[in-house]
């Protein structure tokens, strides 16, 4: 969520400032919504922790300042609603911080022989050798290919590796 | 759950924000500025969905860039003057200041609806005397400047509206407000001297570019029109006359066979006065002035002359050539004059061909000699001269200013740069606008309004019902008054400004609205100005927005400004279209905002308006687009809501945990 924070606030901020191109910017916002309802369902029932509510609420000032040049008054409304003392007319602008835009986790498939075995989740800064190590060292995959010969491993970034035995 | 009830949060918002002045622009040399401006409403009575679109554009970049720390100028104003008001009113048995200052009032409450972050304490009416007063103190340091000056001319007069337009106020062949047919008349009047700022507007352009959108610049540019050639005389034989032309090819001097006089030129009358040409030319020039200018030069247009039955010497072959008068040149371009070489211009060709004139070939193409009897299509590129004296065997091109050289020798022209513009004609035969500052005195002629006198107020009691003549001009309380030199009786000038005058400095205005001692204050101007984004319509292209930069350079010699230009950057918006044509009353695809706004809300409108199209490109209207973005915001809002309940609750849920913890140990 917060990577998709982000994201957005990169594109709103690039579609203003530089582009002038406001059909853009809100159709990024309306993305954002999309993704605020996929993702509701995690907001507090699995995860209850402070740092995990401190990102939807992170998510829902984004929203608000986003969409406040756009639609001022529901966004004036609902920041006063969230308890902020000011005018959302005083607020910054959020700030783009391109370090969570990166970090993000990636769930890749570990086939053996086109069959899937395992799953597992890297970085999506990981090199595709550093994916290949994480699948080769995976300890289920490990148990599965003891004692077979490994012929080939192939990385589709993103998405999968499959490992070739016999 | 609570619904989403735009109307009370709008009002709830609208309120707080006047109330609070959240928008209030102040001077502050510690912050970064930033000038937003729309170009300002002519106050018609109803905001239509055109201002929606300009107005949301520039308030979604307004609060953006207060959101980015910036101290933002956001203002708003009415350009009040015009004939509308005066035929309103005359209709509706009103005057235009009640109609005008009623249709403001309407329009505010229309904008205020809107949610626009403006500064409302800034605004200005140009139909007001604390404003027209400064349009009469502009006109004035012109005038001292020498920029002004009154002359007879023929100019352009619109018989619906009654009065004259400016060149730049015609648009192909009719006025650019009623579409009604201008004419030519003959008239005195006021003119600004935009030409002396010619070459600098033209520099200006170049220095906008990728900041201006590329079409306007370059329509200013061919406005302005600058070409480079040749000035060259030609002697009337057998008379003491001299014609002058411009051509932007001397090195095709030595084929130019005859010559062609606008029907408008003083000279076609006296040149074949006593030929047997004189009653041919008196009924042809007759005919050819009753013809409207655009179709007598558009390419398509019939080419018709007359021989004046007098010769002109071609200066560098020594030969006759023949003199004559025809619809396709105009008085206005040039000296009024043209000669014509046929081989290499397809006009001049055409019309040789229809009149049987001589065409002679002096610029060869590389591929080979032109077949000067048959040809059809002129050659204009460059190519190799030849029947041409010494200078055979020279490239065109780079003869060009070798031809120039031996014409300035031999005294007999010289190089010349030729501009398009001309000069601004700012008189208008109408009432409502502002006074020009002019007294007219028997002995002492024509006499500046001293500066302690203004504003020379425009009186408003005052008969409309003389339809066709400012009522001005009849009224012995406006126009009596004393020379202000010797004192004895004299006339005020009863043309008021061309309102284009008002419009091309107001934005200096608005950053010291209220001053009455000075137009602008110069410390507000130093820090507002100038202007970072501007946005309005590209029908504005040469108008307004090259008067404004004309303005703003005249301010720079004046030494009340320092930047060279008044708008930084430019956004012209696109049209706000409905089923294929531009939304417009008379096509009957008119879209009432307030009633988006009582639909839907203030919110949705301003969101539809941005998201249906890129800010430049034609906005296509739909209903359905306006739905998806009101579904969109209760969208927002559901979901906004339920995190809210579970905000509270997760609040009830850490009281009850401390209560609990208190009272029962942990």
């Amino acid at each position: 969520m917060r990577r998709i924070t982000h994201v957005t606030i990169g594109r709103v901020t690039d579609d203003i400032q530089t582009r002038m191109q406001f059909n853009t910017a809100i159709a990024a916002v309306m993305e954002f919504v999309n993704h605020l309802y996929a993702f509701r369902d995690n907001w507090f029932l699995k995860d209850n922790s402070d740092g995990a509510r401190a990102i939807v609420r992170e998510s829902f000032d984004t929203l608000i300042l986003l969409l406040s040049p756009f639609a001022p008054h529901i966004a004036e409304e609902m920041w006063s609603l969230l308890g902020h003392k000011t005018s959302i007319v005083q607020v910054e602008w959020p700030v783009f911080n391109k370090d969570f835009t990166t970090t993000e986790k990636l769930l890749i498939v570990v086939q053996l022989n086109g069959k899937v075995r395992q799953r597992i989740t890297v970085s999506s800064s990981s090199s595709q050798e550093d994916i290949k190590s994480l699948a080769l060292n995976d300890s289920k995959i490990k148990e599965q290919i003891k004692g077979q010969e490994i012929k080939k491993v192939i990385v589709v970034p993103g998405k999968l590796v499959n490992i070739v035995v016999r | 759950m609570s619904e989403y009830n735009f109307k009370s949060i709008e009002v709830k918002w609208q309120s707080y924000w006047e109330e609070n002045k959240s928008f209030k622009a102040e001077r502050d040399s510690s912050k970064k500025k930033y000038y937003l401006l729309e170009m300002f409403p002519y106050p018609s009575g109803r905001i239509h969905m055109g201002h929606v679109r300009n107005y949301g554009i520039g308030d979604a970049i307004a609060r953006f860039m207060r959101m980015k720390g910036f101290n933002v100028l956001h203002p708003i104003g009415w350009d009040a003057f015009g004939l509308p008001a005066e035929n309103a009113a005359i209709q509706n048995n009103t005057h235009p200041a009640q109609w005008t200052e009623d249709n403001i009032a309407a329009m505010q409450v229309q904008l205020r609806r809107l949610g626009l972050s403006y500064d409302w304490d800034r605004e200005i009416a140009t139909c007001r005397p604390e404003y027209y007063r400064w349009n009469q103190w502009c006109f004035l340091k012109f005038y001292e400047k020498g920029l002004v000056y009154r002359k007879k001319s023929q100019v352009n007069w619109c018989n619906t509206c009654n009065t004259v337009l400016a060149n730049e106020q015609v648009i192909d062949g009719c006025c650019w407000r009623c579409d009604g047919e201008a004419e030519d008349r003959f008239q005195e009047g006021w003119f600004f001297k935009i030409t002396d700022y010619a070459d600098r507007l033209l520099d200006g352009c170049r220095q906008l570019s990728g900041k201006w959108p590329e079409q306007v610049l370059a329509m200013q540019s061919n406005w302005i029109g600058k070409s480079y050639g040749a000035e060259v005389n030609f002697k009337i034989k057998e008379k003491n006359e001299v014609i002058k032309v411009f051509t932007t090819r001397p090195d095709t001097l030595y084929g130019a066979t005859f010559m062609v006089l606008a029907p408008e030129h003083p000279l076609v009358r006296k040149l074949s006065l006593g030929t047997e040409q004189e009653i041919a030319v008196e009924k042809f020039v007759n005919k050819a002035k009753q013809e409207d200018k655009v179709t007598r030069t558009s390419e398509t247009g019939e080419k018709n002359g007359v021989f004046t039955g007098a010769y002109a010497v071609n200066p560098l072959t020594g030969e006759d050539i023949p003199v004559w008068c025809a619809n396709f040149v105009l008085m206005d371009y040039g000296t009024g004059a043209i000669m014509s070489v046929p081989a290499h211009d397809q006009r001049d060709l055409d019309f040789a061909r229809k009149y049987d004139l001589p065409v002679r070939m002096v610029i060869q193409p590389v591929e080979g000699p032109l077949d000067e009897s048959n040809m059809t299509e002129a050659f204009f590129a460059n190519g190799v001269m030849v029947n041409s004296g010494s200078f055979n065997g020279l490239f065109s091109d780079e003869a060009k200013s070798k031809v120039c050289e031996y014409l300035e020798g031999a005294k007999i022209g010289k190089a010349s740069v030729n501009f398009r513009l001309r000069d601004w004609g700012v008189s208008r035969q109408r009432y409502w606008g502002t006074p020009i500052p002019i007294i007219q005195c028997d002995e002492c002629g024509l006499i500046p309004v001293p500066e302690d006198q203004l504003p020379i107020q425009l009186p408003l009691d005052v008969d409309l019902g003389n339809r066709g003549q400012s009522p001005l001009t009849t009224l012995a309380e406006f126009y009596k008054t004393q020379c202000p030199e010797c004192g004895k009786l004299a006339r005020r000038e009863t043309d008021t400004l061309d309102t284009f005058v008002c419009s091309s400095w107001y934005f200096n205005r608005y950053t010291s609205p209220d001053n009455n001692q000075v137009a602008f204050n110069s410390d507000d101007l130093d820090y507002w100005m100038p202007v970072d984004q501007y946005i309005g319509g590209i029908e504005h292209a040469i108008l307004h927005l090259l008067y404004s930069r004309f303005f703003h350079l005249v301010f720079k010699d004046l030494g009340f400004i320092k930047s060279d230009e008044p708008f930084d950057r430019l956004l012209t918006q696109g049209m706000v279209i409905k089923d294929g044509a531009k939304m417009s009353k008379s096509k009957g695809n008119v879209v009432d905002p307030d009633e988006i706004i009582q639909n839907y809300g203030a919110d949705t409108a301003r969101l539809f308006i941005l998201f249906a199209a890129p800010p430049a490109k034609d906005l296509e209207w739909n209903s359905q687009g306006v739905e998806g973005c009101y579904r969109f915001l209760k969208r927002v809002w559901r979901i906004f809501d339920d995190f809210l309940s579970d905000i509270r609750k997760r609040a009830l849920y850490l009281k009850v945990m401390k209560l609990v913890r208190k009272n029962y140990g942990s």
